[in-house]
């Protein structure tokens, strides 16, 4: 069965091509509303049952074309990529159903092709264990969210946040593109695990690749300082978030829901599998590695806090979740400069529990943008919708990450358990500081959803809300359901603690797996 | 029939086990809108808080004192909260926030493992957020917002920096599983003792993040400000206690409670001298205190003698009990007047003798007389440090500045007391609402009770084995002073009642 979840890219494409011709041959939304839901759903299942195979049976492996590696593409799904590729098809969905409620029909197909392009891409990502696919994926990746961006196409401000974005990343994007170059013209591979065996001992002969053929340890420095700077680009760490906060505020509101679990998480990831796993401890240019880890702590913590202040600035919700995204996922990065088992868990969680929190306010924020409008004053007509308004509350009280029974609490506690280990209390410090930054904006707009209301424009029978309240539902039922079992399943808090940390810091067992040496 | 019986005794062991949730529930059925300015609601609030009282059993001195004198505060803003809901905002919706406030707060004492603990502490944090930000939600006012997001930054985020440092360093499965003096966290390293000291500092309101207190409780509403006061800043003191058991650099950490306490003692009993709203005079009046009980609990690092904890958990106990009255008293007058400051009051005492009679003898209890709890508190804190006298001259230093304190809350009381009485204020015409006198009967029941808590403190010597005999030796003298006390009490209150009479 493995051969299902090695597809499970190739299955999101396919949607993303049938999708536009079932429109144009049939012309009726319902059957794209099905066809999309029902591929989502799939994928959903798929991701799924590979997380509980990882969690049986230990990681997966998969050789495209059956050629053993570093021959061909290898896929490894590991406990840290099928967290995260759960977290994206289950964002899918949400995004889909939501979607069919809040966008014009007619253009509707186009939203499906991207979303579906996106999380095919993110799921490969994810998975490959090849430089060069890794690229391919990021592109993927990008330029679906451009399109995404880029939606309402009749409104400036979307189009112009949509060519800054478009324009600079694939800039950036280059660079990982000669990135792949360098490290192959050094080192002669291309594959993941290969180059991590040959960064630590570059006398080692693998089958096909040989050994390395060039001065790797210049190369390898040059390369890491250009995907260093992409990947923060794509996450968007301080400065390297101009981007984000026109796209936020331009996309529709699935589309930047979806980014948060998606498009945005790859740079982090990308960071966590290329620094501690590929290129981890153990490498023979260890020092100038350690150096970047450092700088990279400052940069983290700096972009942390700089945008936490930014967040209670904001005028709207997609301003403060723009802003407070940044400032988490930096939270995030600082986990990953830890270097140990619980910070890169810590880290992949925390992009987890972040994309919750951000859904929840997003999806239920948008509802009340339907009904009034963007102001935060209109927020206070949620109250006349119990799980709309419950929602919010749960995902500002998510993000800022204090009550035990939300997964935001373990994913900051895990974040401060990874710090006080490798006696950086003052990471702990930054941490929470930050969310009390960040939640001094949320507060506010939480306060404002309490205040007497404006009238509304639209009434409720002009507008269903059974939709968006299934997709509010669902995604409540998720989150309360992940924290109470972290609260009570000692199991599963060791699995994120040890096993997806590890699964990201053991640069032995990932070599072991897909070398098979 | 014997079935029924074994599903009842079933029924009252579930009930035993799961306590905390029936005690939410019952508060939060009493909170339904329908019922929560009637009787009902007020008695399943009340039975609520009371049940709490079954929990006594398994806590130490610090947390069973706290709780109890916590009960008694939270039963009796239960009953105010209501009338000054409605009388200052027309609607009661501060009930419930309120009442769960204080029964958050009540649970951290309650709670017996870690993580428990932890939860219920970030749940009050957060409820007291809104409450100061309470006057922002229903009448943007900007004050309210700022004074919020000041408690936010330096109150909440460090106590829960030091929070989780504690979480990360138990573990998260024996924060889960064992009780709080099982677990062992080793808090050795400086910087954490550092960083953990700094934390619930900020919670008690002590030198160096002490400046957030002033604003948030004299603008949060009153019932708000009795609990932020009376009882909030000893989840900062209780912690402390509770880390003293730990592992911890007992060098540093008495260092710096020592150096903090003196100078946030003095400081907060200056700057009370100086206010003329009454809220803020009591705000600044309450890190004064809780510096002196910070003081008496790094003398327990030092010496390791239990007495000083009695000290400070009678002080604690003292505080909350005569804070919680006077916020309530400052609400009252807030509500009756439609005034703050001291200098246009005074006429307090031609309105409602009896109230203002309550307020002095909980103003006797901060200056410590027989036979309020007050007394015992100031008996035992002069006992303990004295026995110490002959160690070291540290002790002369600090018997020296709890005096100065002491001298300091004796002139912020007389201007206290100035607000009820001054017989040189008139009446204003026409101003007042007199609607406002129905909330005084909790005052007064809340300033009986600094009293009659002292009878109830030998109940605590049974519960914890380190008990102190000097409880017993003063029982007669407590008894006597209760006589010569109701007696001048009458007196005083006729000599009041005439002086009214004649205006």
């Amino acid at each position: 069965m493995h051969w299902v979840i090695a597809a499970l890219p190739i299955l999101l494409l396919l949607p993303s091509a049938t999708i536009p011709l079932l429109y144009i041959t049939t012309k009726k939304v319902l059957i794209v509303d099905t066809a999309a839901l029902i591929s989502a759903a799939f994928s959903l299942a798929i991701s799924f049952y590979t997380i509980s195979l990882v969690v049986a049976e230990g990681p997966i492996t998969y050789y495209f074309g059956g050629f053993p590696p570093p021959l061909g593409i290898t896929y490894i799904i590991d406990e840290a990529s099928a967290t995260l590729g759960t977290l994206a098809t289950f964002s899918l969905l949400l995004s889909i159903i939501y979607g069919s409620w809040i966008l014009d029909p007619k253009w509707r197909y186009l939203y499906y092709t991207a979303t579906f392009l996106l999380i095919a891409g993110c799921v490969s990502y994810l998975y490959t264990a090849d430089i060069f696919n890794l690229y391919v994926s990021a592109e993927l990746i990008s330029i679906s969210s451009y399109v995404l961006a880029s939606f309402y196409r009749g409104k400036g401000i979307a189009i112009r946040a949509a060519s800054i974005y478009a324009i600079s990343a694939s800039l950036v994007l280059s660079l990982l593109l000669l990135s792949a170059f360098l490290i192959y013209g050094s080192y002669g591979t291309l594959n993941m695990a290969d180059l991590a065996l040959k960064s630590r001992d570059p006398n080692a002969e693998v089958l096909f690749s040989g050994t390395v053929f060039g001065d790797i340890v210049l190369a390898s420095k040059i390369v890491l300082a250009l995907i260093l700077w992409v990947m923060l680009f794509k996450s968007a760490i301080m400065p390297n978030h101009f981007w984000l906060p026109g796209v936020y505020s331009g996309a529709p509101t699935p589309a930047v829901a979806l980014f948060t679990a998606s498009a945005d998480i790859i740079g982090i990831y990308g960071i966590a599998r290329l620094f501690l796993t590929v290129f981890g401890s153990g490498i023979v240019f260890e020092d100038y590695r350690r150096i970047l880890m450092t700088v990279l702590t400052f940069i983290a913590a700096g972009s942390s806090l700089a945008s936490a202040t930014l967040v209670s600035l904001q005028r709207n919700v997609r301003g403060i979740v723009a802003y407070s995204t940044i400032s988490q996922f930096s939270l995030a990065l600082m986990g990953i400069t830890t270097n140990i088992n619980e910070g890169a868990a810590g880290a992949i969680f925390h992009l987890v529990s972040n994309s919750l929190g951000d859904m929840l306010v997003l999806y239920s924020a948008g509802m009340a943008t339907a009904l009034c409008g963007r102001s935060l004053e209109c927020l206070s007509t949620l109250r006349k919708y119990k799980v709309a308004y419950i929602s919010l509350i749960l995902g500002f009280l998510n993000l800022f990450g204090i009550i035990p029974i939300l997964p935001g609490f373990w994913s900051k506690a895990i974040l401060t358990l990874a710090f006080i280990k490798t006696e950086f209390p003052a990471g702990s410090v930054i941490v929470l500081a930050s969310s009390g930054l960040c939640a001094a904006g949320y507060f506010r707009v939480l306060i404002s959803s309490l205040r007497p209301g404006v009238t509304k424009k639209r009434t409720q029978e002009e507008i269903s809300l059974t939709i968006p309240t299934i997709t509010l539902i669902l995604l409540i039922i998720t989150t309360l359901a992940l924290g109470v079992s972290l609260l009570f399943f000692e199991d599963l808090r060791n699995f994120l603690v040890f096993n997806v940390g590890n699964s990201m810091v053991d640069y032995k067992r990932y070599i072991r797996i897909v070398l098979g040496v | 029939m014997l079935s029924g019986f074994k599903d009842l005794l079933w029924l009252a062991s579930v009930l035993k086990d799961n306590l905390l949730p029936l005690v939410f529930l019952l508060v939060i059925l009493g909170n339904v809108p329908a019922i929560r300015g009637r009787s009902l609601g007020y008695s399943l609030r009340v039975c609520g808080f009371m049940l709490l009282l079954a929990l006594l059993k398994n806590l130490n001195i610090f947390s069973a004192m706290l709780l109890s004198s916590g009960v008694i505060i939270s039963v009796s803003l239960t009953l105010y909260t209501p009338r000054y809901s409605w009388m200052k905002y027309s609607n009661l919706s501060l009930v419930p926030l309120v009442d769960l406030f204080a029964l958050s707060i009540l649970a951290v004492f309650a709670s017996s493992r870690l993580l428990e603990m932890m939860t219920f502490w970030l749940v009050a944090e957060l409820l007291g957020f809104f409450l100061i930000a309470y006057d922002y939600l229903v009448r943007t006012e900007k004050a309210a917002l700022l004074a919020a997001v000041k408690y936010l930054l330096f109150s909440m985020i460090p106590t829960d920096v030091a929070l989780f440092i504690i979480l990360a360093l138990t573990g998260f499965n024996e924060a889960i599983h064992l009780p709080l003096n099982e677990v062992r966290p080793d808090l050795t390293s400086p910087i954490i003792t550092l960083m953990l000291l700094l934390g619930f500092f900020s919670k008690a309101a002590v030198f160096p993040l002490h400046f957030w207190l002033p604003d948030a409780h004299s603008i949060a509403p009153s019932p708000a400000s009795a609990l932020l006061s009376g009882l909030m800043v000893k989840m900062g003191l209780y912690a402390i206690y509770v880390i003293e058991s730990y592992p911890l650099d007992t060098f540093i950490a008495s260092v710096m409670m020592l150096f903090s306490g003196c100078l946030t003692a003095i400081y907060g009993g200056l700057q009370a001298i100086m206010q003329q709203d009454i809220k803020r005079l009591l705000a600044y009046s309450t890190t004064s205190h809780t510096a002196t009980i910070m003081i008496l609990l790094s003398l327990y690092i030092i010496s390791g003698d239990a007495l000083f904890v009695d000290a400070a958990v009678l002080y604690a106990v003292t505080h909350a009990f005569f804070k919680s009255a006077l916020f309530m008293d400052s609400g009252f007058i807030e509500v009756l007047t439609h005034e703050r400051d001291i200098r246009r009051l005074g006429y307090v005492f031609r309105v409602t003798t009896i109230e203002s009679l309550a307020v002095m003898i909980s103003v006797l209890s901060m200056l410590g007389m027989p036979p309020t709890i007050g007394f015992l508190a100031k008996v035992i804190t002069f006992v303990s440090i004295s026995n110490y006298l002959k160690h070291s001259w540290l002790y002369v230093l600090l018997l020296l500045i709890i005096s100065i304190e002491i001298s300091l809350s004796i002139a912020y009381s007389v201007r206290y007391l100035r607000v009820h009485v001054d017989s040189t204020a008139r009446l204003p015409q026409g101003s007042l609402d007199l609607r406002a006198l129905r909330m005084t009967p909790f005052i007064i029941a809340l300033s009986a009770a600094s009293v009659g808590f002292t009878f109830i403190t030998g109940v605590f010597n049974q519960i914890t084995p380190d008990k102190s005999e000097i409880l017993l030796e003063l029982s007669p003298v407590l008894v006597t002073a209760l006589l010569i006390f109701a007696f001048l009490s009458l007196y005083v209150h006729e000599v009041i009642k005439k002086s009214s009479e004649g205006q």
